[in-house]
């Protein structure tokens, strides 16, 4: 259902009361702060300005075995004003949210603008976006922040009490749920007038292990985070699984050491997101490959004249792009640039297609069409909007595959589950991957429990040696809420979608020998 | 300070009160914020942002809440008080809830400078310039990031401790790169003032790295005696943070664990060159008046001359173990052993200089092993000198051993340049066996 911007300004009747927008009644509408700030910055000599009031609710919540050790519930709430002037961006931003406020904002975003203009060697150009008047939001049954803090900590304090009561040498098991709702409403001078209302739920727990002799591991749940209501956690049986989690700790703990050298590896959905999101998600972001974030997330080892040339991998390999996938933790309707998200192609037939951009990037090397596909994001209204990582995710295979049968199909290799370390270098090619649960596949079965399981490669030899890509079936979808990126540095959270895969001689390393 | 800012914590605890808040604790924090990226020679992004922030906890009995607004009007703090009294009513009982500090004599602690709290867009701009002009002169490219913080806070809470702090910070960093993508040097500074950033110094250290790490040759994988320059050593210590905890060793969590619920406190674990504090007054590195619940924040010894003499101790396993909480000031200073860097590489006979390391992940808990990255400008030392350059490394290490393999140690400086950069004042150190695992080629 299309829920228009007239019918949610007119009192939100659609929506349950909880869900008020970033606007509040004891607060100025957003279009009259906004309307001041646009018109100061005109009246400074913008060539264009754009307007956040961005309203993030938060909640954090831990326990330890049967408590709770803490539970924070932060709002924030202000504007932040971008202005183009003189070919140069000036940003400023405070948390009175008020037509005088708004118009002072703009002009010290003016002011910065001005200062810089003489360092400025390329002046800013924006690719064409047409203006939008419309609202989102998130799809969801239940507002995670209206939901009882008692529910919440009887989760995660039962599951707690489950998996140490399943086995005994569970030490500790820790909790949490993050739970946030991003409110904003963006306006520009080209026209924008955008309301969305994203909310995404994360949570789970870790159960440690220990042993005298053997010391201590751990393992954890399988929760993704997701663009999604409090029903994704109550949906994913956190009690049910809390015996199988602790006895595969043990199980881990008890297990032995891998024997290091090539192995072929078959990666879950739960572990080969990571590896995605590191190798394909970070090497194809422009502003990488244009040096932006060279001092300090780094550059990538895609170059932009390598566009429609590099081959990342074997032809079965196919990699999208988007911001539109349901349950995605960067899914919305318009980015930080006011751009309409989409989803579009990065890596097609093993073979590098395109980039991720934002507005300001047009008409350099590596753009690759006339329009922004809508990557720019800022992770609240006190930070400049610039590149982020849209959800990045491995197309199912076409042929009919599914989990059980890669395995069957795999006469000596290592299944991965779940996250672990993980490290990439700041070009994004030597990467080291560990996890979270490992078993040996013998004669296509799960013969026995690994321990201290990484793995080493780098980014086109690692995929290519992809040999099996599970179908639509297997095809699951993870992430993060918290990618960092940029200087000062902001917070963006993107899912990654996959299905079961498997890569022929990895090198295995055994990350208890440090040496290795 | 704001003017009513003590007033505006003393409301909110006023109204935490009425709403039935057994004890509560309030924290205003007034931010001012500025930087000037740039990349490509020219500027990028460019801000200002002010943020004020209410932060309340309350207690009731063992149930608590906590939480923060940015909305300081009378109905705004009134709402936050009910709000976090409301959720600590509904809260299950914590059996390790600690109450609230007595009245505490919080530290002064040196953390301010008018320079830098008086950076205007100007100034930044003034301040970048000098690197850009350096990157062009030397036919480089630029790309960094030159920052200006300043914070104020006041802490209040019903148990009558009363506490302010003001501090400043500034951060100038550049990574000039070879045009064709073929070299990459990094420097940076920081500190409380603002003569701590040498924009002059910083750009000459970069452009001298991106033009001396010229046709790198690649050395196998495998122990190395290595230099590290401070920010490189820094990178490496957020995992020797988090692992220095009392409770996680005692109950058989850590790599200071010991057999029968006991810690390796008291043992002789490093290179007796170490020596590792924490004082919230020092001056390269302050750390904030208060610690946690609200105890004035005290320096304290974690390694003496290589001996493990404390591990971090929350207020309750303190109180669990009839023992004192540590209530560091959130810092952390290796003790230098006063040699330049020059003599440090001076002192190795074949080895590597590491000038930055990148993306360090805990791999192994039990021995704190990391893996991690060189990055930008990695160089080979051969008879006490630099002899060309070197592909970067891929490295896996245990922090434990290296810092049982510390050789020598030179001069302390605000550590800057890994993912996680504030509160560690490092020296360069010279280490020996530090094992790399596999050849990067980034640059």
């Amino acid at each position: 259902m299309t829920i228009t911007r007239r019918e949610l300004l007119a009192g939100a009747a659609l929506l349950p009361a909880a869900r008020a927008f970033a606007w509040v009644p004891d607060r100025p509408r957003p279009r009259d702060v906004a309307d001041a700030a646009l018109l100061a910055a005109m009246q400074a000599g913008a060539k264009y300005a754009d307007v956040r009031l961005v309203r993030q609710r938060r909640q954090n919540l831990a326990t330890r075995d049967d408590h709770l050790t803490s539970i924070s519930d932060t709002e924030s709430y202000g504007i932040g004003v971008r202005v183009l002037k003189n070919g140069t961006w000036g940003f400023a931003a405070g948390p009175e949210v008020t037509a005088r406020s708004a118009g002072a904002l703009a002009r010290k975003a003016a002011e910065i603008a001005e200062a810089n203009a003489a360092l400025e060697r390329r002046p800013v150009q924006l690719a064409p976006e047409p203006p939008h008047e419309d609202t989102w939001e998130t799809p969801i049954e239940k507002d995670p922040l209206r939901v009882p803090v008692k529910t919440k900590v009887a989760l995660l304090v039962e599951s707690a009490r489950a998996a140490k009561a399943a086995v005994p040498q569970i030490r500790a098991v820790t909790g949490f749920f993050r739970l946030a709702i991003e409110e904003k409403a963006f306006f520009s001078s080209e026209g924008s007038a955008i309301e969305q209302m994203i909310t995404r739920t994360g949570g789970g727990y870790t159960v440690t292990a220990v042993e005298e002799g053997r010391g201590f591991e751990t393992r954890r749940t399988l929760l993704p985070p997701r663009g999604a209501g409090f029903e994704h956690v109550e949906r994913a049986g956190l009690v049910e699984q809390a015996p199988r989690i602790a006895r595969e700790a043990l199980d881990k703990l008890r297990a032995d050491r891998v024997k290091p050298g090539p192995r072929d590896l078959v990666l879950d959905p739960s572990h080969l997101w990571l590896t995605i999101h590191e190798s394909l998600g970070h090497s194809t972001e422009l502003d990488r490959v244009l040096g932006y974030e060279a001092n300090f997330a780094g550059t990538s080892f895609a170059t932009a004249d390598q566009l429609g040339k590099l081959r990342y991998g074997v032809p079965l390999m196919h990699v999208t792009a988007d911001r539109v996938e349901p349950g995605g933790l960067a899914s919305c309707g318009y980015d930080d640039d006011g751009v309409a998200t989409q989803r579009f192609d990065l890596i097609r037939d093993g073979v590098l297609v395109a980039f991720q951009t934002v507005r300001d990037q047009t008409g350099l090397p590596g753009f690759g069409g006339p329009r922004s596909s809508g990557c720019s994001y800022a992770d609240s209204w006190a930070s400049v909007p610039f590149q982020r990582m849209p959800n990045v995710s491995l197309m199912p295979g076409k042929a009919p595959l599914t989990l059980d049968e890669v395995i069957a199909q795999t006469q000596d290799g290592i299944y991965i589950v779940g996250e672990g370390s993980y490290s990439i270098d700041h070009q994004r090619k030597n990467f080291q991957f560990g996890g979270d649960f490992f078993w040996e596949i013998e004669n296509g079965k799960l013969a026995r429990p690994l321990r201290k399981v990484a793995y080493q490669s780098s980014t086109p030899e690692f995929w290519s040696s992809m040999d099996a890509v599970c179908d639509a079936r297997e095809w699951r979808l993870y992430g993060a809420f918290d990618d960092g990126k940029g200087e000062p540095a902001q917070l963006n959270p993107v899912s990654h979608g996959c299905p079961p895969a498997r890569f022929r001689n990895v090198r295995v390393i055994d990350a208890g020998a440090v040496q290795s | 300070m704001r003017t009513g800012a003590k007033e505006l914590c003393a409301r909110a605890l006023k109204a935490a009160r009425s709403a039935g808040a057994g004890e509560a604790a309030a924290l205003l924090s007034d931010r001012r914020d500025g930087h000037l990226r740039f990349a490509d020679n020219g500027p990028t992004t460019s801000a200002e942002v002010q943020r004020s922030t209410l932060s309340l906890s309350a207690a009731i009995g063992l149930r608590h809440a906590s939480g923060s607004t940015e909305d300081l009007s009378p109905s705004g703090v009134q709402r936050l008080a009910e709000d976090v009294v409301a959720r600590a009513r509904l809260a299950p009982e914590d059996p390790e809830y600690v109450p609230e500090a007595p009245p505490q004599t919080y530290p002064q602690v040196p953390s301010y400078d008018l320079g830098a709290a008086s950076i205007d867009p100007r100034t930044r701009a003034a301040l970048v310039k000098p690197v850009l002009d350096a990157a062009v002169q030397n036919d480089l490219v630029a790309a960094g990031l030159l920052r200006n913080d300043l914070v104020e806070e006041i802490r209040l809470s019903t148990t009558g401790s009363s506490g302010t702090r003001r501090a400043t910070r500034v951060e100038l960093s550049a990574t000039l790169r070879r045009r064709d993508g073929s070299a990459s040097g990094w420097a940076g500074s920081a500190g409380v003032h603002l003569s701590d950033v040498d924009p002059q110094k910083i750009a000459a250290r970069a452009a001298q790295k991106a033009t001396a790490w010229r046709e790198p040759r690649e050395l196998p994988p495998g122990a190395y005696t290595v230099v590290l320059e401070a920010g490189a050593l820094g990178a490496l210590f957020p995992s020797l943070r988090m692992s220095i905890d009392a409770r996680s060793a005692e109950e058989g969590r850590s790599a200071f664990s010991a057999p029968g619920g006991k810690s390796r406190v008291g043992e002789a674990l490093f290179s007796p060159v170490v020596t590792l504090v924490s004082d919230p007054q020092d001056p390269l590195v302050p750390g904030t008046p208060w610690s946690e619940g609200g105890l004035a924040a005290r320096r304290v010894g974690y390694i003496q001359a290589g001996m493990l003499r404390e591990l971090h101790r929350s207020r309750y396993w303190a109180r669990k173990t009839g023992t004192a909480p540590t209530a560091d000031g959130g810092t952390l200073r290796l003790v230098g052993g006063g040699l330049s860097l020059e003599e440090l590489i001076g002192k190795v006979d074949r080895g590597l200089l590491v000038t930055r390391i990148w993306y360090v992940r805990m791999l192994d808990p039990q021995r704190i092993g990391v893996t991690g990255l060189t990055r930008d400008a990695t160089f080979l030392i051969e008879g006490g000198r630099i002899a060309g350059a070197v592909k970067n490394f891929r490295f896996n290490q245990s922090i434990v051993d290296l810092l049982r393999d510390v050789v020598a140690l030179g001069r302390e400086e605000a550590a800057l340049g890994g993912e996680l950069s504030g509160g560690l004042a490092l020296p360069p150190a010279l280490v020996k066996d530090f094992h790399m695992s596999s050849v990067s080629e980034a640059v």
